[in-house]
C-alpha cells in the first residue's frame, strides 16, 4: 500500500511538473475553507501547482475506489444479463468499458491496480478447474490481458485529452473482442483444436460491438463521476463537446 | 520511464506471477471464497429475476386468454385474474410435488437446489446453485433433474456451488447407447449459437448404426457419474474416417432449468 501511495505521489509530482511546463489551466479549483481544502469544478479554474500532493492522492484514490466498486457491481450485473440469442449467444460485457475508462482517468500505477482487480474478479468467476491436477487457463491470465489492453488505452490518453474520445470508444470495443479472442485461442490451444465458425466470430465480435455502443454513455457517465470526485487527472475541458482538436 | 511506473510494474508483475503459479486446489479455494462473498448478491439478484419473469409470464398468459375470450373479456375479467393466480400456484405445487416424488423414488441421496445464476462467461457453460458445502456438496458430484443429467459440480463454497453443464466441452461423460453395445464420450460443443445446445457423442465404433431417437445413458465409467442416467437422444449420426459420431439432443432443457438435484451418495 505504501509503495502504491509512493507511486501515486510520484505521479502527482510528475503531473504538476508537466503542467507547469505547458502552462495550462487545471480543471479544478482549490478553495481554502475554514476546515481545509476542497475542490470545486466546472467554471472555476486553478493554476497548476496549487493542488497539494496529498490532496491529489486522496482525490485520485477516491476515483480509484469508485471505479473498483463499479467494476465489482458491473461484474455482478453481467451475471444476470442473459446472452443475446439474436447475436448467436453473444454476452454483454460492461467491466472492460469501465476498466478502459479507468485507463484514461487514472495514472499508470492505479490503472494497473484497476486492471488487476478486474482480471482477478473475472478469473475468480470463470476459471475452470478441470480436476485435482489441471486448470484450463491459469488464474491470472485475464489480469495480464486487461493490463495489456488498458496500457494501450492509457498510452492513447493524449488523444482523449484532445477530445478524440471516439477513438477510445472504438478501441474499447476492439480491446473487448481482443480479450475474448485471446481467451478463445488459449482455450483452443489447451483443447487441441481450433474451430472458427460463424457463432465463434459472433461471440468474439458481438461483445466488442456492444462495448463500442455502450462506451460513449459509460464514458460520459464516468467522466461525470470523475469530475464529481474532483479527479485532478481529468482533461481540462468540462464536457466532450467542449473539446477542440488542437 | 518514470520511477512510479517502474515500481508499479514490478509490484504488478510479482503479484501476477504469484497468481499464475498457484495450483488447482488453491484456485478452487480462491473461487470458493469469492463465490461465498458474492452469494448474497447472487441470491438477491436471482430472487428479483424470478419475480420479474413471473410477472412477465403472468401478463403473457393473461394476454393469451384475452385473445381466446375476446367476447367475454369484460364480463369475466375478475374471474380470469383469480383463475390465473390459482393456475400459477397450481403449477408450482405440481412442480414441487413432482420433484419431491422424484427425490423419494430415486436410488440416490439427493440434495435439491435452485439455480441462482447462469453462464457468466462466453466460453464456459456453468450455472450457480444455492447449495454448498454446508449441505454436503463437494466438487465432482453429479447434478441431475428428473428428466436426466445436467452436469457436475466444480467450485463449491459454503452456500453456493458452480455446476459445469453437460453442454460444456470440458464436461466429458462416458455413455452407452440404448439397445446396442456402443460406448462413447459425450461432450458439449465449444461454441453454441443458440440457447438449445446439442451434445456430441464421440469415439463410437465405425460399425455403429445409430438411429435418431435412440436414448443415450451414462455408462458409469470414470467414477463421477453413476450408470443409467439419461443424457439425451440421438439427433443425427455420421461415420467418420476412424470412428463415428452422433449429435444428441440433451434430455434436459438446459436453458430453462430452475431446480436441480445434486447426487451426494447412494441410498
Amino acid at each position: 500500500m505504501s509503495s502504491l501511495l509512493l507511486a501515486v505521489n510520484d505521479a502527482a509530482r510528475n503531473y504538476h511538473e508537466e503542467s507547469e511546463s505547458k502552462k495550462e489551466c487545471a480543471a479544478v479549483e482549490l478553495l481554502s475553507s475554514g476546515v481545509g481544502h476542497c475542490f470545486k469544478g466546472r467554471s472555476r479554474s486553478l493554476r497548476h501547482g496549487a493542488v497539494p500532493a496529498f490532496d491529489f492522492v486522496i482525490f485520485l484514490m477516491i476515483l480509484f475506489v469508485v471505479l473498483v466498486v463499479l467494476v465489482f457491481l458491473a461484474q455482478i450485473a453481467e451475471i444476470f444479463i442473459p446472452p443475446l440469442d439474436w447475436m448467436f449467444n453473444a454476452h454483454v460485457y460492461i467491466v472492460p468499458v469501465v476498466v478502459f475508462y479507468g485507463a484514461m482517468a487514472l495514472p499508470f500505477p492505479l490503472m494497473l491496480a484497476l486492471a488487476f482487480v478486474a482480471g482477478f474478479l473475472w478469473d475468480a468467476m470463470t476459471v475452470q478447474v478441470l480436476d485435482a491436477a489441471h486448470v484450463e487457463i491459469s488464474f491470472g491470465w485475464s489480469i495480464l490481458l486487461y493490463a495489456v489492453f488498458a496500457a494501450i488505452m492509457h498510452g492513447l490518453k493524449p488523444l482523449f485529452n484532445r477530445g478524440r474520445w471516439e477513438v477510445h470508444c472504438v478501441l474499447s470495443g476492439i480491446c473487448t473482442s481482443a480479450i475474448l479472442l485471446t481467451q478463445y485461442l488459449m482455450i483452443s490451444f489447451r483443447r487441441g483444436s481450433i474451430l472458427f465458425n460463424r457463432e465463434a466470430w459472433w461471440q468474439i465480435g458481438g461483445p466488442g460491438l456492444l462495448a463500442m455502443l455502450m462506451a460513449p454513455l459509460v464514458f460520459w457517465t464516468l467522466h461525470w463521476v470523475s469530475r464529481l470526485t474532483n479527479n485532478p487527472y481529468v482533461p481540462q475541458e468540462d464536457t466532450f463537446n467542449e473539446y477542440a482538436p488542437r | 520511464m518514470r520511477r512510479s511506473s517502474i515500481v508499479a510494474i514490478v509490484i504488478f508483475a510479482a503479484a501476477l506471477l504469484a497468481l499464475l503459479s498457484i495450483g488447482p486446489q488453491a484456485t478452487r479455494k480462491i473461487q470458493a471464497t469469492f463465490f461465498q462473498v458474492i452469494s448474497p448478491f447472487l441470491k438477491t439478484g436471482s430472487g428479483l429475476e424470478r419475480q420479474i419473469t413471473s410477472v412477465r409470464a403472468g401478463l403473457k398468459s393473461l394476454e393469451d386468454l384475452e385473445k381466446e375470450n375476446a367476447a367475454l373479456r369484460v364480463e369475466n375479467r375478475s374471474l380470469k385474474a383469480t383463475n390465473e393466480a390459482l393456475r400459477d400456484i397450481q403449477h408450482e405445487v405440481n412442480r414441487l410435488r413432482h420433484a419431491l416424488n422424484y427425490r423419494q423414488r430415486s436410488l440416490f441421496r439427493l440434495v435439491p437446489a435452485e439455480i441462482i445464476s447462469r453462464d457468466s462467461s462466453t466460453w464456459w457453460r456453468t450455472v450457480t446453485i444455492n447449495r454448498g458445502s454446508e449441505d454436503g456438496i463437494e466438487p465432482e458430484m453429479p447434478v441431475l433433474t428428473d428428466e436426466g443429467l445436467v452436469g457436475r459440480t466444480t467450485t463449491v463454497s459454503e452456500s453456493v456451488a458452480v455446476v459445469l453443464l453437460v453442454s460444456d466441452e470440458n464436461c466429458r461423460v462416458a455413455a452407452s447407447v440404448e439397445g446396442t453395445r456402443e460406448q462413447g464420450i459425450v461432450t458439449g460443443e465449444r461454441v453454441e449459437g443458440s440457447l438449445t445446445p446439442m451434445l456430441d457423442l464421440n469415439y463410437l465404433s465405425k460399425q455403429a448404426e445409430l438411429k435418431p431417437g435412440q436414448k443415450v445413458y451414462t455408462s458409469g465409467v470414470g467414477g463421477v457419474f453413476p450408470s443409467g442416467l439419461f443424457i439425451g437422444t440421438v439427433h443425427n449420426f455420421k461415420v467418420r474416417a476412424l470412428d463415428s459420431q452422433a449429435k444428441l439432443a440433451p434430455a434436459v432443457e438446459l436453458a430453462k432449468l430452475e431446480d436441480v438435484f445434486v447426487v451426494i451418495g447412494s441410498k
